[in-house]
């Protein structure tokens, strides 16, 4: 139980030699041993929330070390959240059915990839941070890659490229924090950048916001990211625009709550920064994907706008605005996930995602057109599915603060995603009588992923009464870094 | 709650037979009126969900007089309706349409008020739906709705982020959402293709039904939402530019639909205003309008099941092969023109007298005048004039053939309005002391000139210069296109410009981020 935190990294990282091995004495064991690594991380993943649950925060001090000296991992519940999205969408993504000879190469990078999500969540130390962001994005890079594609090889270049600009920004304002305080570790940081130079906290801020501004694509840092996403396999998509995503987003937030405190920011022109990108990337996005003929650069663009609504709740720095964000984090990360994994089992029979072309798909009502409905109507924000209840949030606690031009546009948005979805499910539905060509079957290996993101959608609406407290939590800890601060800067409990 | 078992009766009439469920969707209406009168059941209503409180069946005493008249109004329209034997949807439509909207002038928060707004627009758009019309129609109407309450669901919304509450008598924020809900709901130009393009395009009988109740929702929300916030000027603009629409049109219920538009516009005047008289009069006009709105629509349904259609320039000599609708024209369009002893005059009367010495009375005054003028056109068009020549062999044919019959039943629900008309004029002191705690001098001479003069400033304009004046809307007026064609226009330009803005070059994108930086940089640092 106490070891849980490093587990977390750990298991995943010994996935790839593992299902190495396995194949080396039978072909068909990495299925059941991904499996198992899976349920195992799933496990461990549980045992954290239920750690958290009762303590504030869970601290682990990697071989004894303190603060000072080592590197310390600490959970509260707003790693905890992101955590929980992770596995929730790790598992359909596992579990959707790959070419068999592929398989090794495409389980080792996304156990690899979990490892890296994991690090970054867990971690307390500000280089550990960047080490795991740059081990997720090479992971990302060749997942993105995968196959042999030359969109695919644009986009996953562009990908490379301006993830690489992100992480030397970030690099460089890690370089000046620890030029200006000795220190690497957050809860240290905390206590002390406070007595850095005036200019240097402020550019460190700029160079932080920009760089995780690039690796989360929210305009104008964006550009790369339909690209990318658009020409990738669907499947990996979903991992990477649902969780790999959100992820420098929780490091920023993270950060900022940490070394610069919302309450102090909000005398600056931090949180109208942070609104006008918001309510930039949710015009640029829905407008963008309005037109799009492919279904794939559809779901990136509304990633765009969706990641535009939480920054707008994170503008807004009050407990209502990161209970909405936090939560939209979530509920956004299930609904693209399972649209992405439905756009995947599409392509795996068309072999395209052109809208236009999925007329060929006639009218499967149960698949794929009801999973995708039913995401659909979480994006837009309709209830019962998740998703309306932490939109609704940001658009009365950006209101209350006084966002009203970004609170507008988050309720509008829903307007814009209402007319391209129903555009796309309605081709779904299209009937054709006299098909030229035998009619599509999907399996239930490509069914059941978005299914289950489905079921899970519109379960988690009404758990909202069950998890409002923990995420109330989530959001009270990072107006008030206190706890976190106390809890890893107190002394190492020897092993 | 008179509302809400109105509501409730709706879902009876989905299982009633067939030729059962207008007759009773009627009686139902006909008791909910002379509940409204006798209010016994109105006992405040409040229900807890989710922390906020839902409070509704506030029956105020110009809500009882309303609700009365919009319950009778929808009792006697389902009469007209009955002979084109519409089915029973069309019965729980119009049950759901009127309920709402009876509940509607009850609500005391905002959360019940949405819903009610929200179920006006369901139940309209029931009936559109069943009627068969275009799906362009139907689309149209349903945009138009949503963006209204989303405008409505926003002003809540800041609302409830200025003083964290939703109730009605607590309205201190949001003012600009709740005003574009109820222009798009009182269908002020420009936000009035939903109605203008609706109500000509369904059929003659749910057209009766239509026109009723949802700008009057809006009127009633521009009373509740927006009480003492002074649209004067707005209501008054609004009814003189439709009245210039109304006047250039050919077809009799595009004329009819914009006349509605310029009539809520007084009533918009009235409602939010400042002065109690002119709320008053606001009230009296909505009630006013309803009946002889009514009238004139089911005029105008006669009209065309007499000659298959419904332009006014080809209808011929309906005056004498129908004198008694003629009688009900002249009725209803004395009503609307403001002529002593009608409603119209009372309630013109009321909004004049309150507003007098501001420039919103000139332009009620303007919009007066145009009115009377358009219904001398209406009146000479169809029922006075004997064309030289009728323009098709149709029409010839048409002509000729003897008049198709109007039903009793017809004749008994447009003789009832022709009553309402005169009664509402003749006797305006009870209603006011009963339910305004007003009173009010009408007949007196300076009073009845000051009816009488628009109307015939108005006919002699129409004898001496009409042809010119109509030409001159014709050239000068732009066609009645909405904002939101415009604004879709707009709209598919910039994602245009966006689409060629992401051309795929590295290198553009990598200098946006930089930018970005830049930007950024600058900003926290500079600022």
């Amino acid at each position: 139980m106490n070891h849980v935190p490093i587990l977390l990294i750990i298991v995943p990282l010994a996935a790839p030699p593992l299902l190495f091995f396995s194949a080396k004495i039978r072909r068909g064991a990495p299925l059941p041993m991904a499996l198992l690594i899976a349920a195992a991380s799933a496990v461990l993943s549980v045992l954290a929330i239920a750690g958290v649950q009762h303590a504030e925060v869970l601290v682990y001090h990697l071989g004894g070390w303190s603060a000072q000296q080592g590197i310390v991992l600490a959970l509260d519940a707003l790693s905890v959240i992101l955590l929980a999205l992770i596995q929730l969408v790790f598992l359909p993504v596992l579990l959707f059915p790959a070419d068999a000879q592929d398989r090794l190469r495409r389980f080792s990078l996304m156990f690899l990839l979990l490892a890296a999500l994991n690090g970054m969540v867990l971690t307390a130390d500000l280089f550990n941070m960047y080490v795991f962001m740059e081990i997720g994005a090479i992971v990302t890079y060749a997942l993105l890659n995968y196959g042999h594609d030359e969109g695919r090889l644009e986009g996953s270049f562009k990908y490379l490229l301006m993830s690489s600009l992100g992480s030397l920004l970030i690099l460089w304002a890690i370089g000046l924090t620890y030029s200006a305080t000795g220190a690497l570790n957050l809860a240290y940081l905390s206590r002390h950048f406070g007595d850095a130079p005036q200019a240097l906290r402020t550019t460190v801020l700029a160079l932080l916001s920009a760089g995780f501004c690039i690796k989360m694509g929210v305009v104008p840092f964006h550009a790369w990211k339909p690209d990318a996403y658009g020409s990738a396999p669907p499947a990996v998509a979903a991992l990477v625009s649902a969780v790999v995503a959100k992820i420098p987003l929780y490091c920023l937030i993270r950060i900022v709550s940490l070394l610069y405190g919302f309450a102090l920011l909000s005398e600056t022109h931090f949180p109208t920064i942070l609104a006008i990108i918001g309510g930039a990337s949710i015009v640029v996005g829905h407008a963008m994907a309005l037109k799009q003929q492919r279904l794939n650069r559809l779901l990136t663009f509304s990633s765009i706008a969706h990641i535009g609504y939480i920054l707008v709740g994170f503008a807004a720095a009050t407990v209502g605005s990161f209970e909405g964000a936090l939560f939209h984090m979530l509920s956004h990360g299930v609904l693209k996930a399972g649209l992405f994994l439905v756009s995947a089992a599409i392509v795996a029979h068309l072999q395209s995602d052109e809208i236009s072309r999925m007329v060929e798909i006639s009218r499967p009502m149960f698949f794929p057109a009801l999973p995708f409905a039913v995401l659909a109507l979480g994006m837009i924000g309709i209830p019962p599915v998740v998703g309306f209840a932490s939109k609704w949030a940001i658009v009365l606690s950006g209101a209350a603060a006084a966002l009203l031009v970004p609170a507008a546009l988050v309720a509008l948005g829903g307007f814009a995603a209402l007319w391209y979805y129903q555009r796309v499910t309605l081709t779904f539905c299209t009937l054709i009588h006299d098909l030229p060509f035998p009619r599509l079957f999907f399996s239930w290996a490509e069914r059941l992923p978005a299914l289950f993101l489905a079921a899970v959608s519109v379960i988690l609406f009404f758990a909202v009464p069950w998890l409002h407290p923990f995420i109330t939590r989530a959001a009270v800890a990072l107006l008030d870094s206190a706890p976190y601060v106390n809890a890893v800067l107190a002394q190492a409990v020897p092993l | 709650m008179i509302g809400l078992l109105v509501i409730a009766s709706a879902c009876a009439m989905a299982i009633l037979p067939q030729r059962w469920a207008i007759t009773a969707a009627s009686a139902v209406l006909a008791v909910a009126a002379a509940a409204h009168l006798m209010a016994p059941l109105s006992v405040p209503i409040g229900a807890e969900f989710f922390g906020f409180v839902f409070s509704f069946s506030h029956y105020p005493p110009e809500a009882r007089f309303v609700g009365a008249a919009l319950a009778a109004f929808g009792s006697i329209s389902l009469l007209y309706v009955r002979p084109h034997r519409p089915g029973r949807w069309f019965a729980a439509a119009a049950l759901l349409h009127s309920g709402a909207t009876l509940a509607l002038a009850t609500v005391a928060d905002l959360l019940s008020f949405f819903v009610f707004w929200e179920l006006i627009t369901l139940g309209a758009i029931i009936l559109i739906y069943q009627d068969q019309t275009r799906f362009s129609v139907l689309r149209r109407y349903f945009i138009y709705q949503m963006a209204g309450a989303v405008a409505l669901l926003i002003g809540i919304a800041v609302n409830y982020g200025a003083t964290g509450d939703v109730s009605l008598s607590n309205i201190s924020a949001g003012h600009a959402f709740f005003l574009l809900a109820v222009a798009i709901k009182t269908a002020a130009i420009p936000l009035h293709l939903w109605l203008t393009e609706t109500y000509p395009a369904v059929r003659r009988e749910t057209v009766v039904v239509l026109s009723a109740y949802a700008t009057k929702a809006g009127v009633i929300g521009a009373g509740l939402l927006l009480p003492g916030f002074g649209l004067e000027i707005f209501g008054g603009v609004v009814a003189l530019v439709a009245v210039l629409y109304a006047l250039k049109q050919r077809g009799l219920r595009e004329f009819l639909s914009f006349h509605i538009i310029s009539q809520v516009g007084y009533m918009t005047a009235g409602v939010a205003s400042v002065v109690p008289l002119a709320v008053s009069g606001g009230y009296y006009h909505l009630v006013s309008h309803v009946i002889y709105k009514g009238l004139l629509f089911m005029v105008a349904g006669s009209l065309v099941d007499c000659f298959g259609h419904n332009d006014m320039y080809r209808i011929e000599g309906a005056g004498r092969r129908k004198p008694l609708l003629m009688l009900a024209a002249v009725v209803g369009s004395a009503s609307i023109a403001g002529l002593p002893p009608f409603n119209g005059f009372i309630s013109k009367s009321l909004l004049k007298q309150a507003l007098a010495g501001t420039p919103a009375v000139w332009l009620l005054i303007a919009a007066s005048v145009g009115t009377a003028l358009s219904f001398t056109k209406f009146l000479y068009l169809c029922f006075f004039v004997s064309k030289a020549e009728p323009e098709s062999a149709a029409d010839q044919a048409a002509a000729k053939a003897p008049p198709a019959r109007t039903p009793l039943v017809q004749w008994l629900a447009m003789g009832l309005l022709s009553a309402g008309c005169v009664a509402l004029g003749v006797a305006p002191q009870l209603v006011l002391r009963q339910f305004f705690h007003t009173g009010a001098e009408f007949y007196y001479a300076g009073g009845i000139l000051s009816g009488v003069w628009p109307a015939l400033l108005a006919a002699a304009l129409f004898v001496a210069a009409f042809a010119r004046i109509n030409r001159l809307l014709r050239a000068a007026l732009p066609q009645s296109t909405g904002v939101l064609r415009i604004m879709r226009r707009a709209a598919i330009a910039a994602v245009a410009q966006l689409r060629i803005l992401h051309n795929g070059h590295l290198l553009r994108y990598i200098s946006w981020a930089v930018s970005g930086l830049i930007i950024v940089w600058a900003v926290l640092l500079l600022l």
